[in-house]
């Protein structure tokens, strides 16, 4: 009969393809079932996509194994941190950073509330856990001063191969017509500031190139009210070419990346952000905030800009969409970054520290 | 504070400046073409951005309700059409504006029919709104008035009855 083999379970409060958090889940899990171990992840009920069915089980059925391990993707107060407390197993918790409730205020007051009571739980939380993984330096910066045992930076996991796809025709042929394509991927959700990216667009479309495009990927699922105040503002612009696709499939965001001129992201709180990573990956030039952990994820590539008017960052975008030597430069330093991040022994590090907490 | 880093390196200094002449020159050049309204239109969206400064959802209905009733309508002026350059652009500018006028009498007509929709959508929601608050109102008076009733009844069972 051969040995029970131990377990390294996942719990999370939400799972959803596109979601970042959902997708590292993903990729730990294959990790650690190639290492030998089980795997499996347990979700809430209710905020379980229906299309993860098939790779998720409810939270209910959770057990934990005393001998194996649990790690929980921490954002937010939920059941399933009430869960992760409770386990036998060996306490790990993934810190991905929590937003801060201000954004959502008025938005959606419960989301608030649950971002908040997160925050005043972190504590707690993180001096039960037998070891953190904070996703960056300014996530684990977050946890000092706490009476936290073991914690570590461990970069938030990226897996080139889900874009290897074949293009999506449907968004290829939406977007058919040459125009200067301008990206930004992520939830549309307020800490994101998707309404500084119509302003600098309002000002690029009318007063620079009218020839261009704002293309906005990603679930207004997470907070409609913030989404319809984004409707508003675009349609009281009366700016063409601000489209809102919502969410899109790997398929489909691989092709957006590859449509894109320019990647922008204007958020005022990320632990990590990413799509940063992403459009690197897919050659696109990066403009971001410097802000939260995206410096951590640019490292030195990309263009990161602070107190910019929505004027400036569209004539910022437009430099770099028409200087060559910016250009090459800005795709030169991501190229290197890149590098590092496919270099990176992944699997490795992800072994060692899960040795580190089982032995 | 404006700080630009590119691939690590701070180049506020060189890039600052450059963008900031660009965009005064561009906003001159919109002043030339009596096109100052494009600067004023993004300046002016306070009253929709507003919508973050909410500290509750009722607040920000209040507020978004506001805005449905003060901007129903659609627009139904002019707009710039996007020139190509050279004479095929010129051509397609042209084809454009005619095509405008062709079919702005049944825009208009559409147009008309929509505002009376959304002027009539925003109505109910009002009344709706009313309706609710008031409800409300006399629900809180009932809740107040039995809690008042509910402790006299339970200050009475204390006394000694004579």
């Amino acid at each position: 009969m051969s040995p029970k083999r131990r377990r390294i379970d996942h719990i999370l409060s939400g799972f959803s393809d596109g979601d970042a958090i959902s997708q590292e889940t993903l990729i730990l899990q294959k990790i650690i079932r190639e290492s030998g171990y089980e795997s499996e992840i347990f979700v809430v009920d209710k905020n379980m996509a229906r299309a993860a069915r098939d790779r998720c089980r409810s939270l209910s059925e959770y057990k934990g194994d005393p001998d194996g391990a649990v790690i929980h993707q921490y954002s937010l107060d939920s059941e399933a941190a009430d869960v992760f407390i409770k386990s036998p197993a060996k306490k790990i918790m993934r810190y991905q950073n929590i937003t801060p409730a201000s954004c959502f205020q008025g938005f959606d007051d419960n989301l608030a509330k649950q971002l908040e009571t997160g925050r005043k739980k972190l504590a707690i939380t993180a001096e039960a856990c037998d070891r953190i993984w904070a996703a960056s330096e300014f996530n684990l910066s977050e946890l000092q001063g706490f009476k936290i045992k073991n914690a570590c930076v461990l970069q938030l996991l990226f897996d080139p191969e889900r874009f290897n796809q074949p293009e999506a025709t449907n968004v290829k042929k939406k977007f058919r017509r040459p125009l200067k394509n301008m990206l930004f991927v992520g939830r549309i959700a307020p800490n994101k500031m998707v309404e500084d990216l119509i302003l600098m667009f309002a000002w690029y479309n009318r007063a620079i190139n009218p020839f261009s495009r704002l293309i906005l990927v990603g679930s207004d699922h997470s907070c409609p009210r913030y989404y319809t105040m984004l409707r508003m503002l675009a349609a009281s612009l009366d700016v063409p070419n601000i489209c809102f696709e919502g969410f899109a499939s790997e398929q489909g965001l691989a092709t957006y990346y590859r449509l894109a001129d320019i990647f922008l992201c204007a958020s005022e709180h990320e632990g990590y952000c990413l799509p940063l990573v992403e459009a690197m990956y897919h050659s696109v030039p990066v403009i971001a905030r410097k802000a939260g952990g995206m410096p951590e994820a640019l490292n030195n590539a990309g263009i990161l800009y602070e107190g910019l008017d929505h004027r400036n960052l569209a004539e910022l975008a437009h430099r770099v969409m028409n200087d060559n030597t910016l250009r090459a430069e800005i795709l030169s330093s991501q190229a290197k970054r890149m590098a590092e991040i496919k270099n990176r022994p992944m699997k490795e590090e992800v072994v060692k520290l899960l040795e580190q907490v089982l032995s | 504070m404006i700080k630009i880093t590119v691939a690590g390196v701070d180049k506020t200094a060189y890039l600052n400046d450059t963008l900031a002449q660009a965009s005064s020159e561009r906003r001159k050049k919109l002043a030339t073409r009596g096109r100052d309204d494009i600067a004023d239109l993004i300046e002016r969206q306070e009253h929709i951005l507003a919508l973050r400064d909410c500290v509750s959802e009722r607040e920000f209905l209040k507020q978004l309700f506001w805005l449905m009733q003060t901007a129903p309508q659609t627009h139904t002026g002019a707009f710039d059409v996007p020139g190509h350059r050279g004479w095929t652009g010129r051509i397609l500018i042209f084809a454009r504006k005619c095509l405008w006028r062709i079919f702005r009498y049944q825009h208009d007509r559409m147009a008309f029919q929509q505002n009376a929709v959304n002027q009539q959508l925003t109505s109910a929601i009002r009344y709706l709104e009313h309706l609710h608050t008031r409800e409300m109102e006399e629900a809180s008076l009932q809740i107040k008035d039995i809690s008042a009733r509910l402790e006299k009844l339970e200050k009475n069972k204390g006394e000694p009855t004579t």
